[in-house]
């Protein structure tokens, strides 16, 4: 009971101490109650602003407003139980002054806000892009797993009741034991694979729950300053990404995504984290859901202005790429095959077939890695049943190595590293003169123009 | 209208291997190398001594290490450990080497994987020029470029020359602040690309610089230059093989 009164107290006094200011130049924030915290969040710094419709605010018809800073994480601001007006407000007003970097004309601004708010309500009016149906959301989850959203909310719940994980985990245990204890062999096998099965479709049921949940009327709008996306099903995103600073166009396809000619396009951000997560609540990136293959080109033109890039032609990277790891792996069969022959547990017939798939993916994964650049970008190519594509503007690079051993050097072979402000792309075993070229025309794409990058 | 657009001759642009690459002063070497054999010193110290210990603790009459007929076999493992990897450090050090172009900086490294990185200065976000106490004495110095992304993508030059390293620093802020014209004029005079060890760096700041101000010099974004078609576009043949 007192611990209620004090949370709700410390709820009321944070509540209260929570004050937002618009600058000129910024936006400020000050909270804290005991421990005073000041942040100033200068526009042109703003990479995104994200307005969230969570589904306890939703009968309030209260918003979140996610303010992400080009600098670091922690520079993030959440305002909290906004009116949906006001967030709508504020985030026209930031991007407003975001675009035009402190003109010196203070007295203007009112003028210039009514102006946005007109052109912002002609996007909104607009049709959406593109949008997702609910069997399009199915195959998403069915292709990508997207359990782990579900099963992360089950946890959270999980902890926060009287019944512990640790608790289900020592039941299944016991369980489990009765039943090898039972000694019939050919029931266990029966059992597991049960087991097996179950797994399988309780994780893919899971799976497309959560790409439900996650992207639930999920529609793409366009300005020609950028992309706006609605999505969710109890808790409402309404992501905005200004074009320009799109760093990479990941093209994202896993093996059932090719069986059912589908892929998951992503823009990337500037992202300072080691890997571009995954994550779904990652605000730096714009997951668009299983799009249909032949729609990619519509959704890379939206931000990059190339032809289809199935058109386009690859430089394959050398054979020897493929030889390396075939050899590699043959020797660590054959030495598990001599192994299993000498302690005769095990036979090492079966171990073929296991072989001759490797191999022909490893195969495949040589055979999907290329590398193509037009005038204006660069397009790299990788996978291994499924073909994923990146896409990025040269002039974007922020820089690019090149990585040579001693022996790919007596073949003219390099491995190309291309360095974005949203991740790190590397290709091996392409010819070092296709790579010099590439490098030297990227490092003229970068310095003889004066675009800038953000 | 002043307008060309002119082809791009692939193989005419300038070539990022084709440049005299300059090598870390001697005395990175022998620093790198008085540190390895110190540390190695030391441990083998510290090792030989608790075996000592360790073997004279029942009782026995202390003897050294050394003494026993058993010890000059790991001795002589010891030492040749020792110089192989006096050789490999010999070798790392001395493939390292850099570059300065107009705009970029190119760093070489590596021995039995060579690496070659091209960092353009357009993309650099802050420049550090860190020191520690051994490179003090020395009078060396790690200039350390950081351009936007995954924090990996750092971009180094160890065991400069103190005023080499402050003359490269100088000549990245000069790129930053001005036009790219001041900042090849600075280049020339400077001769940072010239590898004297005694690259002229007028201003510096004898090396003591505030975080505080780099951090203000060089705002992430603050680029925000109004996006023209740069004046010398052109049309490119992809590099096609």
């Amino acid at each position: 009971m007192t611990l209620s009164c004090l949370i709700l107290l410390a709820a009321i006094l944070r509540y209260w101490f929570y004050r937002y200011q618009m600058l000129d130049d910024g936006i400020q924030i000050r909270l804290g109650v005991l421990f005073k915290k000041q942040l100033n969040l200068k526009f042109h710094r703003v990479q995104n602003v994200n307005i969230r419709h969570p589904f306890y605010f939703r009968p309030l018809g209260l918003v979140t407003l996610k303010i992400d800073s080009a600098g670091s994480t922690r520079e993030e601001v959440n305002i909290a139980a906004l009116t949906f007006p006001e967030a709508q407000a504020i985030r026209q007003t930031i991007q407003h002054r975001k675009s035009q970097p402190l003109l010196a004309e203070g007295e203007s601004t009112d003028l210039d806000a009514g102006a946005i708010v007109v052109n912002a309500e002609g996007v909104k009016e607009e049709q959406a892009f593109y949008t997702r149906t609910f069997d399009d959301l199915v195959i998403h989850g069915l292709t990508n797993n997207r359990a782990w959203i579900i099963v992360g909310a089950i946890f959270g719940f999980l902890q926060s009741t009287p019944f512990s994980v640790s608790d289900g985990v020592d039941l299944l245990q016991g369980f489990v034991g009765s039943i090898i204890s039972n000694e019939s062999v050919a029931f266990t096998v029966l059992l597991f694979s049960i087991a097996l099965v179950l797994t399988v479709v309780i994780t893919a049921l899971l799976s497309v729950l959560g790409s439900i949940v996650t992207y639930y009327g999920f529609e793409l709008f366009r300005s020609d300053e950028s992309l706006m996306v609605h999505r969710g099903l109890f808790t409402r995103h309404e992501i905005n990404m200004q074009k320009s600073r799109v760093q990479t166009i990941y093209l994202r396809q896993d093996w059932l995504d090719l069986i059912l000619q589908r892929v998951n396009v992503i823009y990337e951000q500037l992202s300072h984290s080691l890997h571009n997560v995954e994550g779904a609540e990652n605000s730096k990136r714009i997951l668009v859901p299983s799009a249909r293959e032949w729609e990619r080109s519509r959704l890379i033109n939206e931000i990059f202005d190339l032809p289809d890039i199935a058109s386009l032609e690859f430089q394959a990277i050398s054979k020897w790429y493929f030889y390396k790891y075939a050899l590699i792996w043959s020797t660590l069969y054959l030495l598990f095959s001599a192994g299993f022959e000498v302690a005769e547990t095990f036979n090492t017939l079966l171990l073929i077939p296991v072989w001759a798939v490797h191999m022909s993916l490893l195969y495949m994964n040589w055979l999907r890695a290329g590398l193509a650049v037009t005038e204006d970008y660069v397009i790299v190519r990788k996978g291994i049943i499924g073909i994923d594509y990146i896409v990025f503007p040269a002039y974007k690079l922020q820089a690019v190595d090149h990585v040579q051993s001693l022996l790919m050097k007596r073949r003219q072979l390099s491995n190309i590293v291309f360095h974005t402000a949203s991740r790190m792309i590397r290709l091996p075993y392409l010819p070092s003169q296709h790579v010099h070229k590439v490098l030297n025309y990227c490092l003229y794409a970068v310095e003889a123009n004066d675009r800038s990058w953000m | 209208m002043d307008f060309s657009n002119s082809q791009v001759v692939i193989d005419a642009l300038p070539n990022y291997r084709r440049v005299d690459f300059i090598p870390l002063p001697p005395r990175f070497l022998r620093l790198r190398l008085g540190v390895l054999f110190s540390v190695y010193a030391v441990l083998a110290l510290a090792i030989g001594g608790a075996f000592t210990i360790a073997l004279n603790f029942d009782g026995s009459p202390f003897q050294a290490l050394l003494l026993r007929p058993q010890s000059v076999l790991f001795l002589l493992l010891a030492v040749v450990l020792m110089l192989l990897l006096a050789l490999f450090v010999y070798a790392a050090t001395k493939a390292i080497h850099f570059a300065v172009r107009d705009h970029d900086i190119i760093v070489k490294s590596g021995v039995f994987w060579k690496q070659e990185v091209v960092q353009p200065l357009k993309r650099v976000q802050h420049v550090e020029v860190t020191r520690g106490p051994l490179d003090k004495r020395f009078r060396l110095a790690n200039v350390v470029l950081f351009s936007a992304g995954t924090n990996l993508s750092t971009f180094r030059i160890p065991g400069l020359d103190q005023d080499n390293a402050e003359g490269i620093r100088q000549f990245v802020l000069d790129y930053q602040m001005g036009s790219q014209d001041q900042a090849i004029q600075r280049d020339s005079n400077t001769e940072v690309s010239s590898g004297t060890r005694e690259a002229a760096s007028p201003d510096s700041r004898g090396g003591k610089e505030s975080p505080a101000d780099r951090g203000d010099s060089m705002a992430i974004g603050g680029g925000q230059s109004a996006a023209t078609a740069p004046s010398d576009a052109a049309t490119i043949e992809p590099p096609s093989e």
